[in-house]
C-alpha cells in the first residue's frame, strides 16, 4: 500500500525493549492514508503493543463487562454491520432494557473530538464507562467489573502480559479497551481507492455523478475524508414527543444547542441502518428523502439546510449509488477485528 | 482521595516539611481541567473509584450524600456530586491558608456547607453548571486551620 503511511509509538517501545518478556509482543502499526489529517487522540497512554490489543479485543466481546453478564460492547456493536447494530432503532441493553439511542458505528476513532451522539464524552478512553454504568445498558460499574476481572485467572494473565502487572485497574481496563477500538480504521472502500487512483475505471458515471451532488450537499457536514468534520447540527428531524431527546443542548444547557446531535461518519453507512440518532429511518432512502424534502424547520436548524435541496429523481438515486461506494469490505471482514476464539 | 468514612485516608501528614510564621499552605479542592481532558488516568484519579461522570466525562470533585427529614425525596436522601471543569462553571477551588505554628491541623466542618442551604429545596444536584459552582464556593465555608 504505497499511500500509507505507517505511525507508531517510540517513546513507550523504549521502555518496553528492554525487557526481553515482551520482545514476544509485535508492535502494533497504527495505519492510515498519508492525505488524511493527523489523528486526534494522544496514544502516549497506550502501549501499541499486540497483547494489550487483544486484551481489548477480548473485553470488547466479553459480557463479563455487564451486570448478568449477558451483554458486551459486540452486542450493540457487531462488525459485520460497521459495528453498530441493526434490528433496533433504539439499543438494547441487559433484561431487554431499551435505551434513548441508536447505536453508533465504531471506526476511525482516533479523529473524533467527541463521542456519543451528543459529546458528552470527551475522551475516547472514557467512552466505555458510559454503556458500563448505564441501567439500561451493561448495568454495572467499573469498580464492579475491576472486582470481577482480578478474580480471573484468564484476565489476570492477559493483564500480565499487557503491563507486566497482574493487578487489574479501571485505567488498565479502560486502555485496553481503548487499544482495540482505536484501531478500527477503514480506510479501504471503492471511494478510496478512486481517490487514490488505485484504479482509474472503478467509479462509474453514476457514482461520479453522485460524488458531486455529495459535495454540494452534503460535504459541509460529511466531510472527507472522514465524513464527517465533528462538529453539531441540526439537520431537521423533528423531536420525538415520546423521547424528547434534546442532543447537545442537555450537555451544554445552551438553548442554542437545542436538537443539535454530532454529524456521524457516513463510512459503511450501506450497513449501518437504521439511520440518525433514534434510528428512525429504516433505508437510505428515506435520509435521502429526508434532505431533499423532509426538513423540519426550528430555530435552531443549520443555515445550509434551510432550503429544501429539492433533488432530481435521477440525482437521489446517483447520491445513493455514491453512498454505497463508502462500503469497506477489507474493514467489515477484518479477521483481527472479529470474535476472538482463543483458550 | 479523602474518604471520611476511611480515616486512613483524613491523615496526610506533611510533617517532613518544616513550616515558619507566614508560610502559605495551598492546595486545590478538585481535579484541575487539564486532568479532566485526557483521558483514563490511575491511582486516586482512577474512574472505577466513583468519582468520576460517566455520561458526560468529567470528574466529581466531592460528593455529599445523607439523609434528612426536610427532603421530600425517596428515603428523605439528598445528594450533591458537584464538579464541571468548563468555563464559567469551573468547580475546582484554590485554597490557602497562611500558617502561625508550627503544627497545625485542617479541619471540615460541615455546618458552614449546609447553614444556608434549605434541602427541602434543594437536594439533589449531580450535574456541572450555576448552582454546583455556587456550592463548591460554599464548601470553602467548611475548612478552617485549627492551630
Ligand atoms: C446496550 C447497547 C450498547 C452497549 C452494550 C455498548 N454500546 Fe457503545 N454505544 C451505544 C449507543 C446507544 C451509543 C450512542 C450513545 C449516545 O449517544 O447516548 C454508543 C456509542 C459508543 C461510542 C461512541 C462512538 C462515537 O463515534 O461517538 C463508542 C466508542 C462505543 N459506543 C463503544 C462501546 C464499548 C467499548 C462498549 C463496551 C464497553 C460499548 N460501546 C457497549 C450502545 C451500546
Ligand atoms: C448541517 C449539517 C449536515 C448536512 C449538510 C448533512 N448532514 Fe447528514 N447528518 C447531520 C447530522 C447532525 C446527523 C445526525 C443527526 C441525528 O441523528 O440527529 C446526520 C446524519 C446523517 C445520516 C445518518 C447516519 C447514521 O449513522 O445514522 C446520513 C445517512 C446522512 N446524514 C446523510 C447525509 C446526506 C446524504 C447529506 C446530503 C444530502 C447530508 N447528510 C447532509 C448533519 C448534516
Amino acid at each position: 500500500m504505497s499511500k500509507t503511511i505507517k505511525f507508531s509509538l517510540c517513546s513507550v517501545l523504549i521502555i518496553l525493549c528492554s525487557s526481553f518478556l515482551v520482545l514476544k509482543n509485535k508492535t502494533l502499526i497504527f495505519d492510515y492514508p498519508e492525505y488524511w489529517p493527523k489523528p486526534h487522540y494522544d496514544f502516549s497512554k497506550l502501549s501499541m503493543s499486540e497483547n494489550e490489543f487483544q486484551l481489548g479485543r477480548q473485553l470488547f466481546y466479553d459480557p463479563i463487562l455487564s451486570k448478568d453478564q449477558s451483554i458486551s460492547c459486540a452486542s450493540c456493536h457487531l462488525q459485520a454491520t460497521g459495528f453498530t447494530h441493526v434490528d433496533h432503532d433504539l439499543s438494547h441493553g441487559i433484561e431487554g432494557r431499551i435505551g434513548r439511542r441508536n447505536s453508533m458505528a465504531l471506526m476511525n476513532l482516533a479523529w473524533n473530538t467527541s463521542f456519543m451522539w451528543d459529546g458528552g464524552v470527551n475522551h475516547i478512553e472514557l467512552q466505555a464507562l458510559a454503556p458500563i454504568s448505564s441501567k439500561n445498558e451493561m448495568d454495572s460499574s467499573l469498580k464492579e467489573v475491576v472486582d470481577k476481572l482480578n478474580t480471573s485467572r484468564k484476565y489476570k494473565s492477559l493483564f500480565y502480559n499487557s503491563y507486566q502487572d497482574s493487578l487489574v485497574t479501571g485505567q488498565k481496563t479502560l486502555l485496553a479497551l481503548t487499544q482495540f477500538i482505536v484501531m478500527l480504521n477503514s480506510y479501504n472502500s471503492k471511494y478510496d481507492k478512486f481517490i487514490r487512483n488505485e484504479d482509474i475505471d472503478i467509479f462509474t458515471q453514476q457514482e461520479k455523478n453522485g460524488l458531486i451532488i455529495f459535495k454540494k450537499n452534503c460535504a459541509s457536514c460529511h466531510t472527507e475524508p472522514l465524513f464527517t468534520n465533528n462538529e453539531f447540527h441540526n439537520n431537521g428531524l423533528k423531536l420525538d414527543p415520546y423521547i424528547k431527546d434534546y442532543g447537545r443542548m442537555q450537555i451544554t444547557n445552551n438553548p442554542e444547542d437545542s436538537l443539535k446531535f454530532k454529524v456521524p461518519t457516513l463510512r459503511n453507512i450501506q450497513f449501518t441502518p437504521p439511520y440518525m440518532h433514534d434510528g428512525r429511518f429504516e433505508t437510505l432512502k428515506a435520509v435521502i428523502t429526508h434532505y431533499s424534502s423532509g426538513i423540519s424547520h426550528s430555530t435552531t436548524l443549520s443555515e445550509r439546510l434551510k432550503n429544501n435541496l429539492d433533488l432530481t429523481h435521477k440525482e437521489k438515486v446517483d447520491l445513493l449509488v455514491f453512498l454505497r461506494t463508502l462500503t469497506d469490505t477489507d474493514f467489515l471482514f477484518n479477521n483481527r477485528f472479529s470474535y476472538p476464539y482463543i483458550n | 482521595m479523602i474518604d471520611i468514612f476511611k480515616p486512613e485516608t483524613l491523615d496526610i501528614l506533611l510533617n517532613t516539611t518544616t513550616f515558619s510564621n507566614g508560610d502559605e499552605l495551598s492546595f486545590n479542592l478538585g481535579v484541575s481541567s487539564n486532568m479532566n481532558r485526557t483521558g483514563a488516568h490511575s491511582g486516586a484519579l482512577d474512574p472505577s473509584n466513583g468519582m468520576f461522570w460517566s455520561w458526560q466525562s468529567g470528574y466529581i470533585n466531592f460528593k455529599i450524600e445523607g439523609i434528612s427529614p426536610s427532603c421530600l425525596t425517596r428515603k428523605n436522601k439528598f445528594q450533591f456530586h458537584i464538579g464541571g471543569y468548563q468555563a464559567p462553571h469551573n468547580t475546582l477551588r484554590r485554597i490557602t491558608f497562611i500558617l502561625n505554628k508550627q503544627t497545625t491541623q485542617l479541619s471540615i466542618n460541615l455546618d458552614g456547607f449546609f447553614e444556608d442551604t434549605k434541602l427541602a429545596l434543594e437536594n439533589q444536584i449531580m450535574v456541572p453548571g450555576a448552582k454546583a459552582n455556587e456550592l463548591a464556593t460554599k464548601f470553602l465555608n467548611t475548612l478552617t486551620i485549627i492551630e
